[in-house]
């Protein structure tokens, strides 16, 4: 299918959730995730307007998405930028379940980036090792064991955040 | 600190909790102000003659070296200075809005001078919140070069 027939709200719809979370979970911040979204659909405006196809449309967006975060991260490092981890929701709760997402999602942004991507794109985007290992460009060894160690360590914050300290604030 | 075996049973056990939860929500409005900023630097997007710009700049570094950077960091000093509160853009909200006719004027520059002086510092910002990234593209835009 030639998807660049879809209007810019097509794509926004079909991709736009998933690709946010995705952001947010690099940057962990919500109007860092915004900018990058921002960048990225400019980025598809302009493939639009030279009339050339995206083939694969959900792939062209994750490597998009990804660089433009991993750049805005460069960029952090760069001007010495620190963030507030705590303040941002990572998934969404069943009914009833809040304080347990805000406990999962404070869990997430303590893993390193690597396994936190790992794990965030087959958990809850479905990636198989081969796609992630694609979209990283590492070895289907690194990703299988950046999963393994990320599922790992996320389980023992898990265990400490529910043993400790409460904590709030929700982007 | 390293993580302790777990076998795969109690692996497989934790990811069904994990999928027990969803992808992270969109905040409301974000779909309309990502499409909407996107589209709106879209239009103003000016590589035509950004890429002049650059090449003047090029040529006037070649040229006149001195000259052309003086006018440039003098450029760059006031357009810093234009912005409200004096902080450079990564700090600042950037509530107002440049102009770099105005610009153009107290330095007897041209305004492509100018524009070109406040792309950089847009550029070299690091970081500008993106709404009034817009904003300002759009009022560069609007001025006829």
């Amino acid at each position: 299918m030639n998807e660049t027939k879809q209007s810019i709200e097509e794509i926004w719809r079909a991709h736009g959730r998933p690709l946010y979370s995705f952001v947010l979970s690099i940057v962990l911040r919500c109007e860092d995730a915004e900018d990058v979204l921002q960048n990225v659909f400019l980025g598809i405006l302009k493939v639009f307007g030279q009339k050339t196809a995206i083939r694969k449309m959900k792939p062209y967006l994750y490597r998009a998405a990804r660089n433009e975060a991993l750049r805005l991260l460069a960029r952090r490092q760069r001007v010495n930028e620190t963030i507030e981890p705590d303040a941002l929701l990572l998934v969404a709760a069943p009914p009833g379940r809040h304080d347990e997402a805000i406990d999962l999602s404070r869990a997430l942004t303590e893993l390193p980036q690597e396994q936190r991507e790992v794990v965030v794109l087959k958990i809850y985007h479905g990636m198989t090792f081969d796609e992630i290992a694609d979209l990283t460009k590492e070895s289907l060894n690194t990703v299988a064991s950046r999963y393994r160690y990320g599922l790992q360590k996320l389980r023992l914050l898990l265990e400490d955040i529910k043993g400790g300290n409460a904590h709030g604030a929700i982007c | 600190m390293e993580p302790s075996a777990e076998g795969p049973d109690e692996q497989k056990a934790f990811e069904r909790y994990l999928l027990q939860f969803a992808i992270a929500e969109v905040p409301e409005g974000a779909g309309e102000r990502i499409l909407g900023a996107s589209r709106r630097e879209m239009a103003h997007d000016r590589p035509g003659w950004l890429r002049q710009l650059a090449a003047g700049l090029g040529v006037a570094l070649h040229t006149a070296p001195l000259a052309a950077l003086t006018a440039f960091l003098l450029l760059m000093n006031l357009a810093v200075d234009r912005i409200p509160g004096g902080a450079f853009p990564w700090r600042s909200n950037m509530e107002g809005v440049f102009d770099a006719a105005i610009l153009a004027q107290e330095l007897g520059v041209s305004r492509s001078w100018a524009r070109f002086s406040l792309s950089q510092i847009e550029i070299s910002s690091g970081r500008v919140l993106r709404k009034d990234r817009s904003l300002f593209l759009g009022v560069l835009a609007s001025e006829s070069l």
